[in-house]
């Protein structure tokens, strides 16, 4: 009988843009792991070992980890410093669930960082008031990789421009219902299509703004999570698949490692229709076209398919399978703590705390992450009641 | 039910003080020669964890360029920022979990960077980084204290420091092999009060890579494998008080539990040697104390006598230490290979005690972790 | 005098770093002074790399064969860029994903060389599987910016 890991706290901070931002990194990440304590029922000694994700270019910082306090160094608990690129959240959270599953650690506190809060944007990409979309670490060359995957799928499938945008819509609708997002105005897709070209075919209003805010989850034994909470939210299954450097086999059509990723984790977790038996999920769409492909990659339908599951209602509000209720990556982008989020998020549907994105009883829910150059790593992870 | 994980094989690339190619194709060549030793290719790896630091590789998210390097391509891959024992310790816990049965750790350094501005840019920015902090003041100013408390005197660390470089001139990985004597040491230039600039570990490049296997996969694969009985980390805060950076709270966690684990109750009738990190030479002398090897305040003495247990001595830093050899990001992966290799080459050495931290980014905030190899019992 | 209710402190990291590029990226290097886009080729799966590469990263091989191309590419995706990016070229820019003869591998490098009248019309004239040859610098330095950008084959 292989050891088990579940998630019994969940913990963060409203979000808002990195330019309106006013309070430290300091008091986000004692917000965020303060209320993941309070959520689980436990104060910061009776955690075993920490883990922080970010990337440390954005912070400015050599190892920020270092400097942040509030992940109980203070106690001398091991600090696990995870940095896969926009996938660290996904990757720490694996890191803190197989050293519960080998019986290193019963409890495991999991930080995401707010990445992109040291960034100052003096050339702003765009002479525009709306808001602060696209400053340059994330906007530069991620823009133009999506813009890649984006241009091939329409030319191979003959996506009407106008798909982009209903899927754009469906999170920017999804956000305006999540007291916690970031952008909260819920264009519609005839807004999203008149908003400016960036890089085509990807236009202002599908593309993340750059947030503020941040998130701590606690993982915890098979014992404890029984003892200590009434819905833990168990890791069914999770992995991560890499890819070549920059130079590699990449012809941009559909995410292939995904691909390959989501029929080994399906596997694991003994799921053969993941459309039937997937209840949520929260894909990493920072271009919200991406959120197409990824329907394709995780086996939700067939390629080419997406579109249709899109247009009849499967993925939104009240479908079969309702995907990214959070708003997604594209209304909320806050660096690394992003990559958490999906599986925050997944766990809070689980658990019905979902506060105005509550799914109807969802018991097996899907989080994804992704990063690193060009797409290079993803993390999976099948999460159930 | 408690399984073994063990280390099948390791490959060192280097050490010197100048690379000649790129960190992936670096970690490439020892992955493989690894690999080749361990007799599996590269279709039999379950998961890689890549032991970096970005800043050390000039590059952000720099595992995207070494872990496909190391094996990963298509593979279950992550990325330890924080010294080459919490890669290590992150590939255990794939095997330990059930989800892999062979592991990859690795690591690479190739890049020229300079060492003390990557660690000044570690510290605070607001409270810290201007007053220019960087990892040899700190080491200074444990060192300061050292001498404050009597614990050892400024010709004990000139003479720990002769002790690695002698030590060194018979590792044939090691970067320094010219074997400093304590003349060379004590008249070497004044760096950060009390330390001079030979006490101070320089930058290496080079890598080093290892094969972690199941219990069942170690078996098949080599009949001398190496378990790892005990791996464990502690971290110390990083505003806390000095007199808790002193005490090294972290540190002595990590080696508490980790000699539990192992069941080590006399660390000097149990340990035959151990390779710490000590990258600047005040600091073996500071850690003798919390790994059990002398009472508070006996430090200098046991570096005069030397450590014994029934007659025979046992070592610390047999392969020359930090000072002979510290490359950024590959080190605690480096001395887990050269511990590896000390207890191929002796027989009568049975368990070797193997120390990482990240304190080549300077004290605060320092993560440590520790880690006890022994050969099978018969 | 008003005390905020909290400050914000600019810093930077400004740090400088060498590295060696290696045998295979240098001889690739060399090359293009040349004009000549190189490939290596992997012994097992026999995929060409271009750029060239030092290892296969499938194979877990050393790539040591070398192979000369025409230079010659095919479009296998590309983006127009319609806004101004840090340390980026004036919009409107075309980056190619660029297949150099029948390489394993693809290069990014721009498109050129089209004919429009208005920005918004240059997706339209890029096909994918589009054939694209290099237009090289006049003068040249070992580097993938001697080739000033891809433009399609008459
Ligand atoms: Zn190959």
């Amino acid at each position: 009988m292989e050891k088990k890991a579940a998630i019994i706290g969940v913990g963060m901070t409203k979000f808002t843009s990195c330019r309106r931002e006013t309070r430290s990194r300091a008091e986000l990440a004692f917000a965020a792991v303060k209320d993941a304590l309070t959520s689980a029922k436990l104060e910061l000694k009776d955690i075993d070992a920490s883990v922080y994700t970010s990337v440390d270019g954005f912070e400015a910082t050599v190892r920020p980890a270092r400097t942040l306090e509030a992940l109980g160094q203070v106690l001398n608990i091991p600090l696990i410093d995870v940095n896969t690129g926009g996938s660290a959240g996904g990757s720490g959270i694996k890191e803190a669930v197989h050293l519960i599953e080998a019986g290193i650690y019963d409890i495991v506190l999991v930080y995401g960082s707010p990445t992109f809060n040291s960034v100052v944007d003096n050339q702003q990409v765009l002479n525009t008031a709306s808001p602060p979309i696209f400053e340059k670490p994330f906007g530069i060359g991620a823009v133009h990789m999506g813009a890649f995957y984006l241009t091939r799928y329409m030319r191979d499938y003959d996506l009407p421009e106008e798909s982009w945008a209903d899927v754009a819509a469906k999170n920017h609708r999804a956000a305006a219902r999540n007291p916690y997002a970031h952008l909260r105005k819920g264009p519609t897709s005839a807004e999203i299509l008149a908003s400016p070209m960036i890089a085509s075919p990807i236009r202002l209003l599908e593309c993340c703004p750059t947030s503020s805010g941040a998130v701590a989850m606690i993982f915890a034994s098979e014992k404890r999570a029984k003892e200590l909470c009434d819905t833990p939210v168990w890791v069914r299954a999770m992995s991560s698949i890499t890819d070549t450097f920059l130079s590699g086999f990449k012809s941009y059509q559909g995410f292939d490692k995904l691909k390959i990723l989501a029929q080994k984790v399906m596997k694991a977790a003994g799921i053969k229709n993941p459309l039937k038996e997937i209840d949520v999920a929260e894909l990493f769409n920072p271009f919200a076209g991406f959120e197409l492909l990824e329907y394709e990659a995780v086996g939700f339908c067939k390629e080419g398919e997406a579109r249709r599951l899109l247009d009849d209602g499967v993925t939104d509000v009240g479908g079969k399978l309702p995907v990214n209720m959070s708003g997604g990556v594209v209304c909320t982008n806050s660096g690394i703590s992003a990559s958490v989020i999906r599986h925050a998020e997944v766990a809070l549907q689980l658990m019905g705390k979902a506060e105005g994105r509550q799914v109807k009883s969802p018991s097996v829910g899907l989080a994804h992450s992704w990063g690193g150059n060009d797409g290079q790593f993803h993390t999976l992870a099948v999460l159930t009641l | 039910m408690t399984r073994k994980v063990g280390i099948v094989s390791y490959a060192l690339e280097g050490f010197q003080g100048e690379a000649r190619m790129s960190s992936d194709e670096l970690v490439f060549r020892a992955v493989n020669s690894a690999l080749r030793k361990a007799g599996v290719g590269r279709d039999s790896i379950d998961a890689v964890a890549v032991s970096s630091v970005d800043a050390y590789d000039g590059i952000t998210i720099s595992n995207g360029l070494t872990a496909p390097a190391a094996g990963g391509y298509e593979k279950d891959a992550t990325r330890i920022q924080g010294g080459g024992i919490g890669a290590i310790l992150s590939a255990y816990a794939s095997i330990q979990s059930g989800s892999a049965e062979l592991a990859v750790v690795a690591g690479g350094d190739a890049v020229r960077y300079d060492d003390a501005a990557i660690s000044n840019a570690s510290y605070d920015v607001h409270f810290h980084r201007g007053s220019g902090i960087t990892n040899i003041q700190s080491y200074g100013l444990v060192a300061t204290s050292l001498l404050k408390q009597g614990v050892a005197t400024e010709d004990d660390f000139a003479r720990t420091a002769a002790k690695n470089y002698k030590a060194g001139t018979t590792n044939r990985h090691a970067h320094i092999t010219s074997g400093y004597s304590y003349e060379d040491v004590s008249s070497s230039p004044m760096v950060a009060w009390p330390l001079r600039a030979l006490e101070i570990a320089p930058v290496s490049k080079g890598s080093a890579a290892l094969i972690l296997a199941s219990e069942k996969r170690a078996k098949e694969l080599t009949r001398n494998p190496l378990w790892i009985t005990g791996i464990a980390a502690g971290s110390n805060t990083y505003a806390g008080s000095w007199q808790d950076l002193l005490e090294m709270k972290g540190l002595r966690k990590a080696i508490s539990n980790a000699y539990k684990s192992a069941s080590i109750k006399n660390p000097i009738a149990d340990i035959d040697f151990f390779e710490l990190y000590t990258p600047a030479s005040p600091l073996e002398l500071a850690y003798y104390e919390p790994l059990g090897l002398c009472e508070r305040g006996k430090a200098s003495m046991l570096l005069k006598n030397g450590i014994r247990f029934s007659g025979r001595e046992i070592e610390v830093n047999p392969s020359g230490g930090a000072l002979c050899t510290n490359p950024g990001n590959c080190g605690g992966v480096y001395r887990a290979a050269i511990a590896m290799e000390y207890l191929e080459k002796h027989d009568h050495a049975r368990r070797g005690f193997i120390q990482d931290s990240d304190i080549n980014l300077g004290f605060m905030g320092e993560t440590y972790h520790v880690m006890i190899l022994e050969k099978e019992t018969r | 005098m008003e005390t905020p209710s909290f400050m914000s402190k600019q810093y930077n990291m400004h740090l400088d770093f060498s590295l060696a590029l290696g045998a295979s990226f240098t001889k690739w290097m060399q090359a293009l002074k040349e004009k000549k886009i190189l490939g290596n080729t992997c012994p097992k799966c026999k995929r060409v790399f271009v750029p060239a590469k030092p290892f296969c990263e499938i194979c877990f091989e050393e790539l040591k064969d070398w192979v000369e191309t025409d230079g010659t590419g095919v479009v296998e995706s590309f983006t127009v860029t319609y806004q101004k990016f840090r340390n980026c070229p004036e919009p409107p820019y075309v980056v190619g994903i660029i297949r150099i003869g029948n390489a394993g591998t693809c290069m990014t490098h721009w498109i050129g060389g089209l004919d429009y009248k208005h920005p918004d019309e240059i997706p339209e004239k890029i096909k994918i599987g589009m054939k694209v040859e290099p237009v090289w610098k006049e003068e040249r330095v070992g580097d993938p910016l001697d080739i000033l950008y891809f433009k399609p084959v008459a």
